[in-house]
């Protein structure tokens, strides 16, 4: 016979998600992983293969031509330029450095829900800004728009570190008497 | 969980999306299962970092293997095989999994709390005394009671007997019982981060 227990959990089990996992930082790693991505043959693919085998013996223009047609890599800033990846490493860097500020505090993330909000539209458009640069390759753009989005993250954070500092003072003016009996 | 017509027209769209590598549809997939998937792996883990890396690790093979993936269970139930699998390896690694799990479980039913007795049920406090048990009563209370596997099946997955399996789950729910009776006050109070 099932304990008043074992009712509730199955009653109520979708309720007992409670915990909000860091969206942000794990899509970043979710999507860095799958751009290192190998190749893999599927099947049909070894007809695709025989013909590059087959270009390779023509000469190097064919060589050329049918290399540019493998599979294809997901483009990133860094992938485009070296000065690019310099700055997109720097961009990551701190906000990194301000994500692990966030997490010393120890917040409860439901109380800043509207800069996490922002934060998650603000990636929203970061995808797919990236999703247009596997099309539109080195569009200046297309750069901007991916540097200016760095540039909106960091603001958002320096804010929302600037709030928790905020409260975290007020709270402590207000109880003062608590150290000083 | 089971799903609508409709929902899974929609599932099915965005999967195929995700197939040819459409980052928009994988991020939006990612965001309708991330939570449900991370708590899976907080209460199995309960380590934030351990967490957050296996739900990426999870989420990394979901996306590279949706070939694989047949429509004939839904995405949710196949995603929750792969983040359930990937916590008990990792708990495997550690090997203090198997150590827990050997601990000899002697309750008898005269321990378990009176059921007239009120117990702290709210969402919040189970789940947070649900990821105080040790280690080996979690996982088998965790994969029996919330993902709805057997003991039968647990007992393969765990390397395990059914018996052990079965023992585990009774000191698991003593346990708890005892926790959300004692100390509603201390996990009522603590904060979801």
């Amino acid at each position: 016979m099932k304990t008043g227990l074992e009712k509730y959990i199955e009653k109520n089990r979708p309720q007992l998600d409670v915990e909000e996992p860091d969206d942000l930082l794990i899509w970043e790693g979710i999507r860095s992983e799958i751009g290192k991505k190998s190749w893999k043959p599927r099947p049909g693919y070894w007809k695709i293969a025989a013909v590059i085998i087959l270009a390779f013996t023509s000469g190097f223009f064919l060589h050329h031509q049918y290399t540019k047609y493998k599979s294809p890599q997901t483009i990133t800033l860094s992938g485009i330029s070296n000065t690019l990846a310099k700055e997109e490493a720097q961009y990551q860097l701190v906000i990194r450095r301000q994500f692990e500020q966030i997490d010393q505090f120890q917040i409860d993330r439901i109380e800043y829900q509207d800069y996490f909000r922002e934060l998650s539209l603000l990636d929203e458009l970061n995808t797919e800004y990236l999703h247009d640069l596997q099309e539109l390759q080195d569009n200046p753009r297309i750069i901007e728009a991916l540097l200016k989005y760095y540039e909106h993250k960091i603001r958002i954070l320096e804010k929302l570190l600037n709030e928790i500092e905020k409260r975290n003072s007020h709270e402590n003016k207000n109880e003062p008497e608590r150290y000083h009996l | 969980m089971t799903l609508s017509g409709e929902q899974r027209n929609i599932h099915q769209n965005l999967i195929e999306r995700c197939r040819k590598d459409d980052v928009k549809a994988q991020y939006r997939l990612y965001k309708l299962y991330s939570k449900a998937m991370y708590n899976v792996c907080i209460r199995m883990v309960t380590q934030k970092e351990d967490a957050e890396d296996l739900l990426q690790d999870a989420f990394v093979t979901a996306f590279r293997n949706l070939d694989k993936f047949r429509m004939e269970a839904s995405f949710g139930t196949w995603m929750r095989k792969i983040v359930i699998n990937k916590c008990i390896n990792q708990l495997q690694k550690k090997k203090l999994l198997l150590a827990d799990l050997k601990t000899i479980a002697n309750y008898s039913e005269y321990d378990e709390i009176n059921e007239e007795d009120q117990l702290n049920l709210d969402a919040e406090t189970v789940h947070h005394a649900i990821k105080e048990l040790p280690e080996g009563a979690r996982v088998v209370f965790n994969l029996f009671s919330l993902e709805g596997y057997k003991h039968k099946e647990i007992a393969v997955m765990l390397k395990i007997s059914e018996s052990t399996s079965k023992s585990q789950y009774q000191r698991a729910r003593i346990l708890l019982q005892q926790k959300l009776k004692k100390e509603p006050n201390e996990n009522r109070l603590r904060k979801i981060y």
